[in-house]
């Protein structure tokens, strides 16, 4: 019996039994009964079956944990696959990070790209730079942060509609930020974020897609 | 009995959840990872609550499922004729058969319903059961072989008594209606109600077993430490120890004793069946002892414990 074949009846029947409160099958639904009654025999069979079998796990309780190692399969299937599409060219951004600063070393992202420096963020006198990259929509910020991460910061400015930011690293997706109704101004902060590869993938009202790279 | 999921249902109508299972369908590798993020606990747990895998055969499942759901294909089938959840187990189900189908290579579906077969097997083949060489397929193959050969009242009796762990077929649904002049719905409500009963009476036995597990586990601990102790001479340690051991094996015993073996076999009450079927319940009683005897006495079962 494979999925194609169960019969759509036997499945909306299923479906409208399983969501009613029923205690005991003595229910007083003429329409419903006549339903089961109508049934073929074999539809009878497959829903009394699929019934007991589906009540019978919603009534379980203490669901086991899936082991890491069925979950690392997953993610390991998707990041390839990630793998394998992003081999496509994208513009790259590579970042130097050495003693609480960050240096451009390479970029073929079309955005005004600046070293701003920035007052230190330990209260003593190391001199430390930002990166920021910006169009007149959006402004991305790489800003040294504590134990050798970096914090990315998109500010977005007067877009409205609906936007889907992305994140991997490694072609691991590490955050996903979906928002439906971008308000006028609006502030995404990602922390610590350590040496390594990722990508920035921005869908929706703002389209941009690029790779960058923090190395020491 | 059923069912606690009015949340989640909302949660599986709500807008955001309708378009990721829509991106699924589109194949969207974004989507379908994430499908995998809230739904791996299902497809791993699915098969040992209701089919009683273990967790090795669970985890094999579960990348068995994982390949076949990967690409979103599958998705395409659910359009939308029941909620999301209900179509999603029975793709479960489905793909639950197919794997077994695939690793056992045998007839033992059923085997795996409602938990293994195991004890109706021990009741009914016990006695015949010496020979080493005799695979469990080739004992379930047979018996299932036997029972579809029984008599149509034989047959119908014993699955009801059996109902926890069989299933009823097409042509024992047509037998209700026809002999019994039993409705789709009647038959529908006594087989729930029935394995609703059943499930309840399943539990306290399996909490009275893990009583008596635990028990012995601890007089085998017990048993070690008295083991040590006696190699070391420590004799006030010991006397506690030996009455403690005692005092479990008393226990252990008393549980035992009280343990009927004919509730070790979950079975309907034969007055259910009576009742149900509009005949009296030492008929039932009869009918299914000698269907029983006739499987235990069956020559084709009997030629395979002496070959």
């Amino acid at each position: 019996m494979k999925d194609k074949e169960i019969n759509k009846k036997v499945l909306k029947l299923l479906d409208e039994i399983l969501n009613k409160d029923l205690k005991s099958f003595d229910f007083d639904e003429p329409e419903l009964k006549e339903k089961i009654n109508t049934l073929s025999n074999q539809e009878l069979a497959e829903l009394i079956q699929l019934y007991s079998e589906i009540s019978k796990y919603e009534d379980s309780t203490e669901k086991k944990e899936v082991p890491e190692f069925y979950l690392f399969r997953v993610k390991d299937y998707y990041a390839k696959k990630r793998s394998l599409e992003t081999k496509e060219d994208i513009p790259q951004l590579v970042i130097h990070y050495i003693k609480s600063t960050l240096k451009v070393i390479q970029n073929s992202i079309e955005l005004n790209v600046q070293e701003v420096p920035i007052s230190s963020y330990r209260g003593d006198n190391i001199k430390s730079n930002k990166v920021v990259l910006k169009d007149q929509k959006v402004e991305f910020s790489f800003i040294p942060q504590e134990k050798n991460t970096i914090m990315l910061s998109i500010f977005l400015e007067n877009l409205t509609g609906s936007l889907t930011l992305k994140l991997l690293k490694e072609n691991y997706i590490i955050d996903i930020k979906h928002f439906s109704n971008l308000s006028e101004q609006e502030r995404i902060n990602i922390e610590d974020l350590a040496y390594g590869n990722y990508t920035l993938d921005l869908k929706g009202s703002y389209n941009q897609k690029f790779r960058f790279v923090i190395e020491d | 009995m059923i069912h606690g999921q009015k949340e989640e249902v909302r949660f599986e109508e709500s807008k955001k959840f309708l378009e990721l299972i829509d991106q699924c369908k589109k194949q969207n590798p974004e989507a379908l990872e994430r499908f995998f993020e809230l739904y791996s606990i299902d497809i791993y747990n699915f098969p040992m609550k209701v089919f009683q895998f273990s967790e090795e055969d669970a985890g094999d499942f579960f990348l068995y499922a994982f390949e076949r759901l990967r690409d979103g294909k599958r998705f395409k089938s659910f359009r939308g004729d029941s909620s999301f959840k209900t179509w999603f187990y029975s793709v479960l189900r489905n793909l639950v058969m197919d794997w077994i189908r695939a690793n056992k290579k045998s007839k033992v579906l059923q085997f795996y319903h409602y938990g293994s077969l195991t004890e109706v097997e021990n009741e009914i083949f016990d006695e015949l059961k010496s020979e080493d060489f005799i695979e469990s397929n080739q004992i379930i193959n047979l018996f299932y072989q036997t029972i579809d050969s029984l008599e149509e009242e034989s047959r119908i009796i014993f699955k009801l008594v059996y109902i926890f762990y069989l299933n009823l077929d097409e042509r024992d649904i047509q037998i209700l209606k026809d002999k019994y002049n039993k409705s789709g719905y009647e038959i529908f409500k006594f087989v729930l109600e029935a394995k609703e009963y059943l499930v309840n009476k399943n539990l306290k036995l399996n909490q009275k077993k893990e009583r008596l597990y635990r028990l012995y586990l601890k007089l085998i601990k017990l048993k070690e430490k008295e083991k040590e102790l006696k190699m070391y001479h420590q004799s006030p340690f010991l006397e506690e120890l030996q009455n403690k051991i005692n005092q479990k094996t008393l226990n252990r015993n008393k549980i035992i004793q009280h343990q009927n073996p004919e509730t070790i076999v979950i079975k309907t009450p034969f007055d259910k069946i009576g009742t149900f079927l509009g005949i009296s319940t030492p008929t039932v009683s009869s009918i299914f002892k000698k269907t029983l005897n006739k499987i235990k006495n069956s020559q084709e079962l009997k030629k395979i414990f002496t070959e």
